[in-house]
């Protein structure tokens, strides 16, 4: 009995909970529709007052449409830009269509939603193709100064910085002017050919040393120099204290270098002959036919220069020189060879 | 929006940052990394390939990616590209003669579109020799004050006495932080 009326009771109980649930079921469907009815509603309007705003449609059409526009223009300008407008002019020039081609790329990156992964690469590639005719026709009309040296540097800077605020006010009006002497060494040779050359110890200290452009040209630096740079050496042999840094070897043949070091770096270099002492290790990028042995140059207080350089006399690795183009580890690069000891000069 | 705010909150709860750090050979990318780590700088090889630390500093996890110099190796630096929130372009202050280099290999970097978010910082290097230009010649030198693109400051350091590298990277993660992090 006392089962059944429960029952009963449950029964009227779940009729009432029914027809609540279809009412609360009506209301939150009409609810949802309201809503959906208004988002809809809210979307097409924004999307009216975007369209109405930019008076196009931003799809793929309207920025490629736009994208050849301002690239046809960019290209027109670029054409027209000719030798006889002045030099300051012209690189005003020059920055600006290099402004407008990085809005271009900005415009690409910001269209992205629109476009496919191929029309993105597309667009791309063009505008990094048009940047890099900008860059020919700039370094074509404005060639890039020479660099040279002339002898040897001022030996300190102060005189330098004493110009500083000068050079910043020139610099407000235009693009940043070099001053021409910055990008030189402070000390070392240039142009030079069948000489000898030394330089002593407090001549070069802790500075870097440049050698340019000789031929046939012995040079002792009997010292020890931050670093060393190496260009252009034909036929020469240059020697060298312990240097804590980089020796910088570019563009060399037939030489003979003589040097202690950090590290060495070697490029585009043929036929030359390392006589090394290297505490870290050196290295060869685009270069063949070079040979190695241990460093045997001494001089008058060579001892105290490696001690002021803090070079380790006990550990040189002359004889393990990584190839920057020869990848592989089980095979030993053809670029590099040791020189037979019978074949090393016992001394210089 | 809501993968943006979804990714937001990924980043906020480890507080990672990936830093990719850049320049030509020789500027001094391999030293800074270990000198910052607080290894030995003295053995320092020139980089072939890559060297990533993670460090911890000031409560973030900085995943520092140092990638070699070389020319041969340049080609590859766009494999690192991706997902990089900091740029620091290390210059060796004492090279003169490849300043202009140094200039190019930059502004071509900064028009990279995997880089169009990430800070840059610019470390003058090798300011202990007394031989290099100061940060306020490189920044003039590289046209630093034409980059509209990003964030950017230089600072002068040396990475061999370790002078000003720590207020360098503050800087970097602080500008990464006001971007990606909601600030506490």
């Amino acid at each position: 009995m006392a089962t059944t009326t429960n029952q009963q009771g449950h029964q009227s109980d779940v009729g009432v909970f029914a027809s609540e649930v279809d009412e609360m079921k009506e209301r939150i469907t009409d609810k949802l529709q309201r809503r959906q009815d208004e988002r809809v509603a809210k979307l097409e309007e924004i999307k009216t007052q975007r369209e109405s705003a930019t008076g196009k449609q931003e799809n793929a059409d309207y920025f490629r449409s736009n994208f050849t526009k301002e690239k046809a223009a960019i290209e027109n300008r670029l054409a027209a830009v000719s030798n006889n407008v002045d030099k300051s002019a012209l690189t005003d020039l020059f920055d600006e269509l290099v402004t407008d081609v990085q809005k271009l790329l900005k415009f690409v990156t910001e269209s992205t939603l629109s476009l496919t992964s191929y029309q993105i690469r597309k667009f791309q590639d063009e505008v990094y193709s048009l940047y890099a005719d900008v860059e020919a026709k700039r370094n074509e009309l404005i060639p890039k100064k020479k660099f040279a040296f002339k002898g040897r540097q001022k030996k300190s800077d102060k005189p330098k910085q004493v110009d500083k605020p000068k050079a910043v006010v020139e610099e407000v009006d235009g693009p940043a002017k070099i001053p021409k002497d910055l990008l030189k060494f402070q000390c070392g040779f240039v142009d030079l050919s069948d000489s000898d050359m030394t330089l002593k110890s407090d001549e070069i200290q802790a500075k870097d040393v440049g050698l340019t452009s000789l031929n046939s040209c012995t040079v002792k630096l009997f010292g020890s120099p931050n670093a060393i740079h190496m260009n252009n050496l034909k036929n020469c042999k240059v020697f060298s204290g312990p240097v804590p840094g980089s020796i910088f070897v570019d563009n060399c043949q037939d030489c003979t270098i003589v040097v202690s070091c950090q590290q060495l770096r070697v490029h585009h270099t043929t036929a030359t002959q390392f006589y090394l002492h290297v505490t870290s290790r050196a290295i060869i990028e685009d270069t063949s036919g070079v040979g190695f042995a241990p460093y045997n140059w001494s001089y008058e207080g060579q001892e105290e220069d490696f001690q002021t350089s803090q070079l380790d006399r006990s550990r040189n690795s002359w004889d393990d020189v990584d190839d920057f183009n020869w990848l592989a580890s089980d095979k030993a690069s053809p670029n590099w060879s040791i020189i037979p000891p019978e074949k090393r000069v016992a001394s210089w | 929006m809501g993968l943006l705010t979804i990714l937001k909150k990924m980043k906020q709860k480890e507080k990672e940052v990936r830093l990719l750090m850049l320049g030509l050979d020789n500027a001094g990318k391999t030293t800074i990394l270990k000198k910052f780590n607080g290894e030995d700088i003295s053995t320092i090889s020139p980089t072939l390939g890559f060297n990533i630390k993670t460090l911890e500093h000031r409560g973030f996890k900085l995943n520092v990616w140092d990638v070699g110099g070389q020319k041969s190796l340049r080609s590859y630096w766009r494999n690192y590209f991706e997902s990089t929130d900091g740029l620091i372009w290390v210059v060796d202050s004492a090279d003169r003669r490849r300043l202009l280099d140094c200039k190019q290999e930059l502004h071509s970097l900064l028009l990279e579109e995997r880089l169009a978010g990430a800070t840059l910082l610019v470390f003058a290097n090798k300011q202990d020799l007394p031989g290099s230009l100061p940060a306020d010649d490189i920044r003039q030198t590289l046209e630093l004050d034409d980059i509209k693109t990003h964030h950017w400051l230089i600072i002068g350091c040396s990475a061999v006495t370790g002078d000003n590298l720590l207020q360098g990277i503050d800087w970097l993660v602080s500008d990464i932080a006001s971007r990606i992090f909601t600030m506490d």
